[in-house]
């Protein structure tokens, strides 16, 4: 059995723990010593880590890119090329027509980290030239 | 020797971790996910309660096929597969400590469908769900892992602890009386020395209070 | 937070002031308890019975709204009783006369048919706070953020803990305990509309230059004006103000109020793009679905609460196609002409962070390696980290005082009437998350609490209704109906309702006021005016539960299918195209 630390994605107490991982499959936590939990965590830390295995109970995962080119169409499987073109190309031309401030990007206070939205802002800013972008801090 | 879960209620934060520990022990070694305390919450008191696994438990007396034994390292346990759905020990314990449950296959299985055949509101001895095995759910003190109750361990607060040291039994019998007391006080909010002056000399140093 | 989680078991006083963290943060809870048992006073102000208000010394059953006459009234309470620390407010505040002429048209006797508190607790509270050894430390949540009045209140919170000098040392100030796990790292790390990364602002030209440098583009391509907030995004894609949305990881459609009316404007955007772990009710609508990794298939810092950073690891491969976040935006923008490439979080954080955020220099990944963390400010590598801020009252602003300000207290937007007579308020739950996309797909949360949630109900105002505890019941407002469990609560307070947000069936934010305050531009999510109605046939309205929770997860998982039809031939339908975009039937009301 791997162990591999994490910090909790539920709560801003910053809890850690371990995430036990077996064939590839996350099977369990263990809390860790931290500054905050010391060695304790809720019913969250210990049993909300089986969404990573895709359970399929509310909501499947996503594991391809998909698009769909216009509204009455539905989504397709795409490459990620085909994907990020066509978002890159669609952005661009929105820019073009309606100038940055009409292109909006959200970064995200979950559990896509930091660093995330370090590339998240820089992107708005440098590359589409707008200060539209923001979390969901407010709910 | 009896072993049970005492809880300090000035230190439960009702977080609920304890049930969903409880819940989740058991689920995974196969047994029935319904977990095996309750919180009680008021404005005064906040608990979660379990069974007391008593000396004379009730509970082991009316069971019509033996489901449920006193076992030797001093837990109260029932066989939920002898159990027949019966109700009697959930009617006989004094402490609403067992109760009847039934985990079914659509319940948390993703897309499978779920068709409710009782309101929620129905109550929890008469309910009856078609094809669902039911049976008397109650605390076993984690049998299934040595007996290493899991809801101890992961009180955040510390408020449950396992109560196990055979030290006096005067002072566990103390115990069990005044637990049992409070609890009745807590559940039909009445006052145990109106009815029984014996139990008032307990009142002062009752578990939990301090 | 002035102060850090672990020192608030060791104040004197924790007044809880629309705070519950029992449900929010049970690891926060745990030190609260920890705390009464070294001795502190509890203060609970809360219109419900919360947990901590068991253990409170005192606890204050304010009204649902009230929040700015209550705290004017507080600060008049310190003020009359001679509890202001005039030294303190000489030489480390500004403002003090201005901030008293308002205050004081707010004694308690005057504010308590608003408040519906008794001056005499209101004294006593005062005194308790302000008195308090060696410090107190006024802790919010929600129940003042989401209010019409929330900036204001927030204003006056910190002025009453500098009037009283219970901020400025150890274990003191204001703890405004952030409820999502990185929402102190989103708003560290310059997802804002109007901060570079270190609160650093965009209208700031050196700043705007000194960020232009590191990213190697002209000055003038930097937008000089603060951008939209996100709260607003309906409204601005409805006037033609946004055509494209680029949403990184979040689900309006179930966290934002007034959801079915969203979800209309919406559907005006030229183009639509959803970075994920899940299709969620808001990835469904989406034009561009990008799959994201998951928590525990990335690594990255989180900043909690009280400001710590802490690393946090992979513990699986990435699935599927799956990318990380930043590779997903770099390659985009790669695509788009300005090039970024960064070959791990490692470098993003040094390069993004460390070296553009003076605060943050010295939190390196080395000092966050094992259970290691950094709380910022830490600007040199060999600083220790800072628990507490302002210590020696030196405040973050240009004179390093602190400006007080109180405002006068202003009604919530949408009042109770005779159709609706019942406040409605969105609260927490402690075993689901946010739009609850993670923790609704865990087998254990999702067993202990499941669809339709509940709304919680005083006992007079459930049997007022014929509602029983575990009935399903129709709440409704002025934007929706909705059905959900009532739970009857004798911790609730009557003439009003709390639910929690998490539920895709009993969704709250479909009845939820869409008000945003001028300042914050957050949503009045604690105050809205509903009615809530019995169903005789319970039966069926069990049916119609599962009924509509079917429906949702069938069309979600009907959506997500299509990542597994390749196709070579973009948007040339098929017969299973057909099939697939004719509506879901609506399953019938009552």
């Amino acid at each position: 059995m791997e162990k591999h630390m994490v910090v909790c994605p539920y709560c801003g107490s910053g809890c850690k723990f371990n995430l036990l991982v077996e064939n590839g499959l996350v099977v369990g936590s263990e809390p860790l010593n931290g500054l905050t939990n010391q060695g304790e965590l809720c019913l969250k830390g210990y049993s909300g880590y089986d969404f990573i295995n895709d359970t399929k109970i509310l909501t499947p995962r996503l594991y391809h890119p998909m698009m769909r080119t216009s509204r009455e169409k539905p989504l397709k499987r795409v490459s990620w090329d085909t994907a990020l073109d066509f978002v890159a190309e669609k952005l661009l031309a929105i820019k073009e027509k309606y100038g940055p401030d009409s292109i909006y990007c959200t970064g995200s206070s979950r559990g896509t980290g930091n660093e995330s939205n370090l590339v998240m802002q820089r992107f708005a800013r440098a590359c589409i030239g707008t200060n539209n972008v923001d979390n969901c801090a407010r709910t | 020797m009896s072993r049970f879960i005492a809880i300090n209620p000035n230190r439960c934060v009702a977080c609920g971790t304890c049930r969903a520990e409880c819940s989740e022990g058991h689920r995974k070694a196969g047994l029935q996910s319904e977990p095996r305390l309750a919180l009680y919450e008021s404005r005064d008191v906040v608990a979660s309660l379990t069974c007391h696994h008593c000396a004379g438990a009730p509970c082991v007396k009316v069971c019509p096929v033996n489901a449920i034994q006193h076992c030797k390292d001093g837990c109260v346990r029932v066989d939920e597969h002898q159990c027949i759905g019966c109700k009697l020990c959930a009617v006989t314990c004094p402490f609403g400590a067992i109760h009847m449950a039934g985990t079914p296959v659509s319940g948390v299985a993703g897309m499978e469908y779920h068709v409710p055949t009782f309101p929620a509101s129905t109550d929890p001895l008469i309910r009856w769900q078609i094809g669902v095995i039911t049976a008397a759910v109650k605390c076993d003190l984690c049998a299934y892992d040595h007996g290493h109750p899991h809801c101890v361990d992961a009180c955040i607060t510390n408020a449950l602890r396992l109560v196990e040291d055979p030290d006096d039994g005067d002072e566990i019998e103390r115990k069990r009386v005044v637990s049992g007391y409070k609890s009745i006080a807590m559940l039909e909010n009445f006052d145990p020395r109106e009815d029984d002056p014996e139990a008032a000399r307990f009142d002062d140093s009752a578990e939990g209070g301090k | 937070m002035s102060c850090g989680v672990p020192g608030m078991e060791d104040a004197g006083c924790l007044f809880l002031f629309g705070y519950n963290p029992n449900t929010s943060h049970p690891i926060v809870a745990r030190r609260v308890v920890r705390a009464k048992e070294k001795g502190a006073k509890i203060i609970v102000a809360d219109p419900r019975f919360i947990e901590t208000a068991r253990i409170a010394d005192i606890y204050m059953p304010l009204k649902n709204g009230s929040n700015v006459a209550f705290l004017n009234s507080f600060a008049y309470s310190i003020i009359d009783q001679g509890l202001v620390d005039e030294e303190f407010v000489r030489d480390h505040t500004t403002g003090y006369e201005d901030f008293v002429k308002v205050v004081e048209r707010y004694a308690p006797e005057r504010t308590k048919d608003i408040t519906g508190i008794d001056p005499a607790m209101m004294n006593e509270a005062a005194r308790m706070y302000a008195t308090a050894e060696p410090s107190s430390i006024i802790c919010w949540g929600m129940g003042v953020c989401q209010q019409v009045q929330n900036v204001e209140a927030v204003h006056t919170c910190a002025a009453i803990a500098c009037i009283t000098h219970q901020i400025g040392k150890p274990n003191s100030g204001v703890a405004p305990v952030r409820g999502q796990n990185n929402v102190q790292g989103a708003c560290d790390m310059g997802a804002l509309p109007n901060f570079f990364p270190g609160y650093q602002s965009v209208t700031n030209p050196e700043v705007r230059e000194k960020f232009a440098k590191a990213w190697n583009i002209p000055v003038d391509k930097l937008s000089d004006h603060v951008g939209y907030k996100v709260s607003d995004i309906g409204h601005l894609v409805e006037d033609g103000k946004v055509h494209a949305f680029v949403n990184m990881g979040e689900d309006p459609l179930q966290t934002e109020p007034d959801a079915a009316n969203l979800k209309r404007q919406l559907e005006g955007l030229d183009l639509f793009v959803c970075l994920d772990i899940f299709m969620t009710q808001t990835c469904a609508e989406a034009d561009v679905i990008l799959p994201a990794t998951s928590w525990g298939e990335h690594e990255g810092v989180f900043t909690a609460c009280d400001r710590t950073f802490q690393y946090f690891s992979a513990a699986v491969p990435p699935k599927g196609e799956c990318r990380h976040d930043w590779q997903i935006i770099s390659d985009l923008s790669t695509r788009m002409g300005y090039p970024m490439h960064y070959e791990n979080t490692k470098e993003i954080w040094d390069k993004e962070c460390r070296e553009l955020w003076p605060g943050a220099y010295g939190a390196t990944y080395e000092k966050m390696a094992g259970l290691g963390h950094a709380q910022w400010p830490i600007p040199t590598l060999d600083h220790p980290g800072s628990p507490d801020l302002f210590l020696g009252g030196k405040f973050s602003t240009p004179d390093r005082r602190a400006r007080l300000i109180a405002h006068d207290f202003v009604y919530p937007t949408e009042m109770p009437d005779e159709k609706y007579p019942l406040v409605l308020c969105s609260v927490r739950e402690v075993g689901h998350y946010s739009c609850r996309s993670m923790t609704g797909n865990c087998e254990q949360l999702t067993d202990l609490a499941d669809e339709p949630g509940y709304a919680h109900i005083a006992p007079a105002d459930a049997k007022a209704r014929g509602i029983e505890h575990d009935d399903l019941i129709w709440v409704y407002s002025r934007r929706g109906k909705i059905i959900t469990r009532a739970f009857v609560d004798d911790r609730i307070n009557e003439g009003a309702i709390y639910m929690t947000y998490q539920w895709w069936i009993g969704k709250t934010n479909d009845l939820m006021l869409h008000h945003v305050d001028s300042r914050s531009h957050t949503p009045e999510d604690k105050y809205c005016a509903c009615q809530v109605e019995r169903i005789d046939d319970q039966m069926w309205a069990e049916e119609h539960c599962q009924e509509l929770y079917m429906a949702l997860k069938e069309r979600l998982f009907k959506k997500a299918d299509r990542q597994y039809v390749d196709s070579d031939e973009l948007g040339v339908p098929t017969e299973l195209d057909e099939a697939d975009v004719t509506p879901d039937p609506q399953p019938a009301t009552a």
